[in-house]
């Protein structure tokens, strides 16, 4: 990221409280306006270029006041980065939330985070829209640089990419600081783990499903890469999509010794308990066949909730991973209490909820 | 030989015909259901097969008796299902365009599916099923009853059924969009239209022998439809609807250009 523009070396943070420029800057800035104004009357008086998932130069007028999140998972980064205040325009999804998101289910919605309505979004006028780099299509970006907004495509949801992703718009938003205090907590969380596995030999064998039934997950997804990362070997590691069905035989016939599934509507945040979680579990163990899976017998069969799978939060998922990969290597990690550090320190909320299913304590024989 | 002895020989050969392409079907569909039974990610040898056949229990027994042949008798039943359908459609409504699809039974059967999934809660499978055939009852119905109130034309019932369908869908997508939920119901619905087609093109329009012989060959498509869905790509599964299309419309294409008048 380059900055294009910078008035006065200690550029005005755009923060509500202090919009005004301080009054020692006001002669030069006063001359530099006017030299700018007689050389490139065209320019915007400041912007800023910043690379997204897809490797493209967007540039973002600045400072950046209001912001459009078209899901969660850049709706998060914002919270992360104390830039709640201005976020302008919510997806239409955030309302399942509502305990996770506090008052900032109160902003207007801009649709769905596949399918945004583009009139509500211009109509927010807002600086910049933040969304996936697939969802919602390149349309939508032909659409909305029509209207004068720039769109920027990053994922969040991805270990090796994120916190080069929160660096960037940190620098856009001028909230560095923060952006460096997330990136060193997940960095150092996420170092420790990946030096206890490189350490270990025998990975496991684990057959990864996400929400839906037999739906797994290969190469180039996120869960992949928490898998490689937990330690495990993922037995979908060879197919071509990355989110491929499978059949029930091709499970039973690659013997995984770990199952770890992914459940969509465990909303963790305001679970009370892991009812739900178990369900699913129990419902997996007891699938045809499923039962002289290694797995199965050893109750080694987990579920996740989503909002630790891929996503900012996906370190969490990797830490129970890990210790369901290596229970004794991991004794000691308490994902839990990474968790609680994680939403107490950068989302600003009190810990509360349950995230994976129970245990198995009755192994069938 | 009198003429009339002629027109009897001449029928009695075609009703042979008739039987042997049922014949025929029937042992195709056998022969398919024997090899799918044979093939699958677990690379069981066919003699570990038949041993998983007679076995009491144990692995291959539970992926031969619980995996594999439950698979192929629904893809024989819902062939057989959809083929039959397809050819009670066109001979009630004499029109070469009705099947379960285009007359938005097949979308009310969806919606009706979807309805339960999500607002009834679970995904009982009786439950799930029973709402599907009371609103696939349902759009048959509206058919029915707007053609007798109306004396409409056969024309008029297709269209009806159509815009039915398209109803039918965006209440779907509107369900699915308020639970946000990710479904994912296999549609086959071009089995039922093409396969009477296919049937009437060989053996002719008597329903004797069209109605058993459709079924035939919807299962036939559908279960080698889903043996190469399974297989082709293994461990990924393709759509059985996307198969059944790349194998039967280029069939089909065939059939319709072979043809010198027109057959309907």
């Amino acid at each position: 990221m380059t900055t294009m523009f910078n008035l006065c070396p200690h550029a005005v943070p755009p923060n509500p409280a202090c919009p005004a420029p301080r009054p020692r800057c006001v002669a030069g800035l006063g001359a530099i306006l006017t030299l700018l104004i007689l050389a490139v009357p065209v320019l915007p008086a400041r912007a800023m270029e910043v690379t997204d998932a897809l490797g493209r130069q967007i540039t973002v007028a600045t400072p950046v006041r209001r912001i459009v999140a078209l899901n969660s998972d850049a709706l998060e980064i914002l919270r992360t980065l104390k830039a709640q205040d201005r976020v302008a325009g919510v997806y239409a999804e955030i309302v399942r939330e509502p305990f996770f998101w506090g008052r900032l289910i109160d902003r207007p919605r801009t649709g769905g985070w596949r399918r945004p309505n583009l009139e509500a979004i211009a109509d927010l006028d807002p600086d910049v829209v933040l969304t996936y780099s697939r969802n919602p299509g390149e349309d939508f970006d032909r659409k909305m640089a029509a209207l004068g907004i720039p769109v920027l495509r990053l994922d969040f949801y991805k270990l090796a990419t994120l916190e080069t992703e929160v660096r960037e718009i940190g620098q856009l938003l001028g909230e560095e600081e923060a952006a460096r205090a997330f990136c060193d907590w997940h960095a150092g969380h996420l170092a420790l783990i990946r030096d206890r596995v490189t350490a270990l030999s025998n990975h496991p064998a684990v057959y990864i499903e996400s929400y839906s039934d037999l739906a797994t997950v290969g190469p180039k997804s996120g869960a992949h890469e928490m898998c490689l990362m937990a330690g495990g070997r993922n037995i979908a590691a060879e197919t071509v999509l990355p989110y491929p069905k499978v059949t029930p035989e091709w499970v039973v016939a690659q013997n995984p010794e770990i199952i770890v599934k992914a459940a969509a509507w465990g909303n963790g945040y305001q679970a009370m308990d892991a009812a739900f979680f178990n369900e699913l579990r129990d419902a997996i163990m007891a699938r045809p066949v499923w039962p002289t899976i290694p797995a199965v017998q050893t109750g080694r069969v987990h579920v996740m909730d989503s909002a630790i799978w891929t996503g900012p939060r996906a370190l969490i998922g990797v830490a129970w991973m890990a210790r369901w990969f290596y229970p004794e290597r991991f004794a000691d990690v308490d994902p839990n209490a990474w968790h609680a550090d994680y939403l107490e320190r950068f989302q600003n909320i009190a810990y509360q909820g349950v995230w994976v299913s129970d245990p198995v304590s009755r192994v069938k024989p | 030989m009198t003429t009339g002895d002629a027109i009897a020989l001449a029928y009695r050969r075609r009703t042979n015909v008739r039987l042997l392409f049922i014949l025929a079907c029937g042992l195709i569909m056998v022969a398919m259901a024997i090899v799918s039974l044979c093939v699958g990610a677990s690379g069981m040898s066919m003699r570990d097969v038949v041993a998983a056949l007679f076995a009491d229990s144990g692995r291959a027994h539970g992926i031969v008796w619980m995996l594999r042949l439950p698979r192929i008798v629904l893809a024989i039943l819902v062939g057989f299902g959809l083929g039959m359908a397809g050819a009670v459609f066109q001979a009630i409504l004499r029109n070469p365009l009705a099947s379960p699809y285009t007359l938005g039974v097949g979308s009310g059967a969806g919606f009706g599916a979807v309805t339960v999934i999500i607002f009834v809660g679970g995904m009982h499978r009786w439950a799930v099923a029973g709402g599907a055939f009371a609103c696939a009852m349902f759009s048959a119905g509206v058919i029915l009853a707007v053609a007798r109130m109306r004396q409409a034309s056969t024309e008029t019932m297709i269209l009806g059924g159509i815009a039915q369908m398209f109803l039918f869908s965006s209440l779907t997508s509107l369900s699915l969009m308020t639970a946000g939920c990710i479904c994912f119901a296999g549609v086959i619905g071009f089995i039922g239209l093409v396969a009477p087609h296919i049937r009437r093109m060989i053996i002719g329009g008597d329903h004797r022998y069209l109605l058993p012989a459709s079924g035939l060959v919807g299962a036939v498509v559908v279960l080698l439809a889903d043996t190469l869905g399974r297989t082709l790509w293994s461990p990924q599964v393709l759509p059985i609807g996307i198969v059944t299309s790349f194998i039967g419309v280029p069939f089909f294409f065939y059939l319709l250009l072979k043809q010198k008048k027109a057959y309907w």
